[in-house]
């Protein structure tokens, strides 16, 4: 984990250098430094997974192998795995976000790449209301999300707003209420940027705003748009729930229920099943 | 340096657009205004006339609305110190000396004994039109006299911007009292401090209902620490909340509907909503990790609050429907007790920097942070003022905790009480 | 857990047992108050013949057995059982376990404490315990009602596996309310994060 911190810092030490000018052969080695450190992540999720594998055994043990120990010592062991258990949901959660950061950052450099190649041609039909690019400081990313590991002044003093200041306008004005605005910084973010990292989240976003101005039948098409054009994405649990809930707003309650029992049955163990266990369970219908 | 900064601006400004339209600035005008405001209006507020023996209520009436009008950012009242060059006279208003010390509006304000009730008579003049553009009668008792002074302010602010001020918003704080911390209740200029709970045991984090009606807080007074709201009729209930062992951090919906908190009925702080009217929680969290601290956006879809399923506590946002999680705060090993803007477009937090807690805010539309405190001690619960251009703290600067107010960027902190380890102050919407 | 059910249940009949004792020695009614078990249905062995489940039948039934046989003696030595409960917490016989800085994992000493603490306990059925988890004043008032609510939980989960049942115990958190020291510096912090053991 140390390392991967290491190589990390580097990697975000680099990236922030090359804000300015970018030289292909400093590309190329960000390219090999985000492989290596994707490389170790894998690594460490396996070391994760087969600690995770040790535990439970140890788990299984300490419910069937009660004889012989003393209570102490039985209480100490419990209290030891319950620590562990604690430690290694710590561990999962860093691990998915030094992925995301990671994901993160190679599509930044793709980015970057493809407009260091084609200047930005074309104005924005979105209002943009944002003005300037984000500096490179805390909560660039996604909305408040990511940090400092994605530079940011790229699109300055050009006529295009940067993809993430696009993104963050949009963002803005979802949070401000402004639905309909919202809803077309967003769909300008995922037709421009359609391959970023970030497309399917503002797909999502779509979704809902017009949930919020309860247009539920627009609010599906969203997601559906978003399930057909992203499925491997990580906010296919959520669309497909949120579908769900629109038919739900609409009083669909047959089509709900099978929507809400697809979710329990796909995405088995997530937060999005379980909350679709609720709802079902809220509703009468057996889960 | 503020004021010239200002007084030139205000002067360009007043050219191109004639007085009295300009209470509220163009937007996006660049950096400089924003620092310094929205344009003002250059306003005198003369000494009241009163009759004999209300000459102290008089002037804490006009001290009062002095102060209300400077911190509206809506006015700017011209120094009384040189209102001496403003000769009497006679009944009539001296219009064409008072734009000779520069100001746009003059008030005249005077006080008169009814049957042992003040009776207040406030005009408004316009100095280049002559004219009388409000004019409004109040009577209550003495005691009242700052109440009347905020009253007036906000109706004066009203009258120029079409918005209503803050000078009659309140806020709600806790402090120590005795063995426990009980519940107080203060005026925004921290005057008229009156204590609400009487129960000798722990009650913290109280929060304004958005009609200002109604009060949720926390409180061991059961045997455990639970949810209570209390009523501006008197009324204390506990809320329904589900059982647990805490339940703790309440929070309004911007309808008043619900209320976000965060129990530990499974095990650690997970969030949860309770719809007030059904009584019906919905669970929002399921991690083996803490949350806590929940706010609701203003747009009422969306929950900021604090979690420590990555190790340390941080700040994240998610939808009201539990989903789409995301981690806002990405520097620094604590961050905690997340508030929105009541534009929703900026989230203040704290964050524990050099072993000291800050404030620090962030721009949503640009994802710009910014730190506004510092000096030494821990700044906590900041929460923001209704028109979103102020935040109220609690600071230990001085070895307690007192309430402090900012400006949105920093400038301009107040203190508002002396020496009660004051905490968890909220600004009455 | 089948083990710690299996705690869990020789815990209940010890109490069962202690209880059956006190009543028998003429006890003072505290035990009466506080422990159901010490109703005569519930002492009586566990195959016994159902009393019907009518509440109102069995006081009418079976008068009281506490207060007739021991009259003036109970009613003398009430007040002293509810005074021993505040002595014996001014004595600190339950000792308190302290934390590191924003942790909740117990060390060595920490269970070896709450190990005599849980003996302690199990000699004197006649008591409850309230575990209080307690924080230190720099982390944010929200954050450490949490935080002391969990390391209130660790405790008693641990007390729970060395075969305290879950209806002696409670939890309260304080987060940073209560400091043990009220002053600033790690002297004073180190003492307020705390898990303190309170009978009731």
């Amino acid at each position: 984990m140390q390392k991967i911190k290491f190589l990390m810092m580097t990697l975000c030490g680099a990236a922030l250098l090359s804000t300015g000018c970018v030289m292909p052969d400093q590309i190329a080695q960000l390219r090999k430094d985000v492989a290596d450190v994707q490389n170790q992540l894998r690594r460490v999720e396996q070391q994760q997974e087969d600690s995770r594998r040790a535990m439970s055994e140890l788990r299984t043990q300490l419910s069937e192998e009660t004889g012989g120990v003393s209570r102490a010592e039985f209480a100490d062991m419990k209290l030891a795995v319950d620590e562990a258990a604690r430690s290694s949901a710590i561990v999962d959660e860093r691990i998915r976000e030094t992925n995301q950061r990671v994901d993160r950052m190679s599509q930044t450099m793709q980015e970057v790449r493809q407009m260091a190649r084609q200047p930005a041609t074309g104005g924005s039909s979105y209002d943009y209301a944002g003005g300037r690019p984000a500096g490179a400081g805390v909560g660039g990313g996604e909305p408040l999300g990511g940090g400092n590991d994605r530079p940011a002044a790229y699109g300055a003093g050009d006529a295009l707003p940067s993809p993430e200041a696009l993104y963050n306008a949009a963002y803005a004005d979802y949070s401000k209420g402004n639905y309909s605005l919202a809803v077309s910084g967003f769909e300008e973010y995922a037709s421009r940027f359609s391959d970023s990292d970030l497309a399917d989240n503002a797909l999502y976003w779509v979704g809902e705003c017009h949930f919020a101005q309860g247009r539920f039948d627009r609010s599906v098409q969203a997601f559906d748009s978003l399930l057909e054009r992203y499925p491997q994405s990580d906010r296919a649990a959520a669309s497909n729930l949120k579908k769900g809930l629109a038919y739900l707003e609409q009083n669909q309650i047959g089509k709900a229920i099978v929507q809400l029992r697809f979710v329990l049955d796909t995405y088995e163990g997530s937060d999005e099943a379980q909350i679709a266990r609720d709802k079902l369970a809220s509703l009468g219908a057996s889960v | 340096m503020h004021r010239s900064i200002r007084s030139f601006f205000l002067f360009t400004v007043v050219l191109i657009a004639g007085y009295g339209v300009a209470a509220q600035g163009p937007d996006g005008i660049g950096d400089t205004i924003n620092k310094t405001g929205p344009v003002r209006i250059k306003i005198a507020i003369p000494d009241a006339t009163a009759v004999d023996g209300f000459g102290a209520v008089a002037r804490e009436l006009i001290e009062t609305l002095r102060a209300d009008l400077e911190f509206s950012g809506v006015y700017d009242v011209i120094d009384p110190a040189l209102y001496w060059k403003v000769p009497p006279a006679g009944g009539q208003i001296p219009h064409d000396d008072w734009l000779s010390i520069d100001a746009d509006e003059v008030t005249q304000i005077k006080l008169s004994n009814r049957s042992g009730r003040i009776d207040v008579v406030a005009e408004l003049f316009e100095n280049n039109s002559r004219t009388r553009t409000f004019g409004k009668r109040y009577a209550g008792t003495k005691e009242l006299i700052r109440r009347v002074a905020h009253m007036l302010a906000d109706e004066l602010v009203l009258h120029a911007t079409g918005r209503r001020g803050l000078a009659t918003t309140r806020i709600a704080f806790t402090s120590k009292h005795g063995k426990g911390k009980e519940l107080f209740l203060m005026d925004y200029d921290g005057y008229r401090i009156r204590r609400l709970t009487t129960t000798s045991t722990i009650n913290l984090t109280p929060v304004w209902s958005p009609d200002g009606s109604r009060l949720a807080f926390v409180s061991w007074r059961g045997k455990q620490p639970g949810i209570y709201i209390m009523g501006d009729d008197g009324t204390l209930q506990s809320a329904a909340a589900i059982d647990g062992e805490l339940n703790a951090a309440p929070d309004w919906s911007p309808d008043g509907r619900k209320i976000v908190y965060s129990s530990d009925t499974d095990g650690n702080s997970d969030l949860y909503i309770l719809d007030l009217a059904s009584g019906r929680n919905t669970r929002l969290t399921r991690t083996q990790a803490i949350e806590t601290a929940p706010a609701y956006s203003p747009n009422g879809r969306e929950i900021a609050f604090t979690s420590d399923r990555s190790g340390t506590p941080q700040v994240y946002l998610m939808g009201t429907d539990g989903l789409n999680v995301r981690r806002v705060s990405s520097t620094g090993s604590y961050n905690e007790s997340p508030a929105w803007s009541p534009e929703g477009d900026k989230l203040a937090y704290v964050s524990r920097m050099d072993g000291q807690f800050e404030i620090l805010v962030l721009d949503i539309p640009t994802g710009q942070l910014t730190k506004l405190t510092k000096g030494r001690g821990n700044k906590e619960n900041p929460r923001w003022s209704p028109d979103g251009r102020h935040l109220v703290f609690a600071w230990n600067r001085t070895g307690t905790y007192d309430i402090y107010t900012m400006r949105d960027d920093g400038s301009d902190v107040r203190r508002l009480t002396r020496g009660g380890d004051c905490f968890t102050p909220d600004w009455s919407r | 857990m089948k083990g710690a059910d299996l705690m869990r249940g020789r815990g209940t009949i010890l109490i069962l047992i202690a209880v059956a004792m006190l009543v028998g020695t003429g006890c003072p009614p505290r035990t009466v108050d506080t422990q159901p078990a010490a109703d005569p249905e519930a002492a009586s062995p566990p195959d016994a013949p159902s009393m019907g489940g009518g509440i109102g039948r069995v006081e009418d039934s079976e008068p009281s057995i506490v207060t007739e046989s021991f009259p003036s003696q109970t009613i003398e030595s009430a007040p002293l059982v509810n005074d021993s409960i505040e002595e014996l917490n001014a004595q600190g016989v339950l000792k308190t376990i302290y934390f590191e800085y924003d942790q909740s994992e117990l060390d060595e000493d920490d269970r070896m404490t709450i190990q005599d603490n849980v003996a302690w306990l199990e000699n004197n059925t006649a008591y409850n315990v309230v575990i209080e988890g307690h924080c230190d004043e720099r982390g944010t008032i929200e954050y450490n009602l949490a935080l002391g609510d969990r390391r209130a939980k660790v405790v008693r989960d641990y007390m729970r596996s060395l075969g305290m049942p879950d209806g002696r115990m409670r939890v309260v958190t304080w987060g940073e309310e209560r400091p043990e020291i009220e002053r600033t510096g790690e002297a004073a912090w180190s003492r307020n994060r705390r898990a303190e053991f309170i009978l009731e």
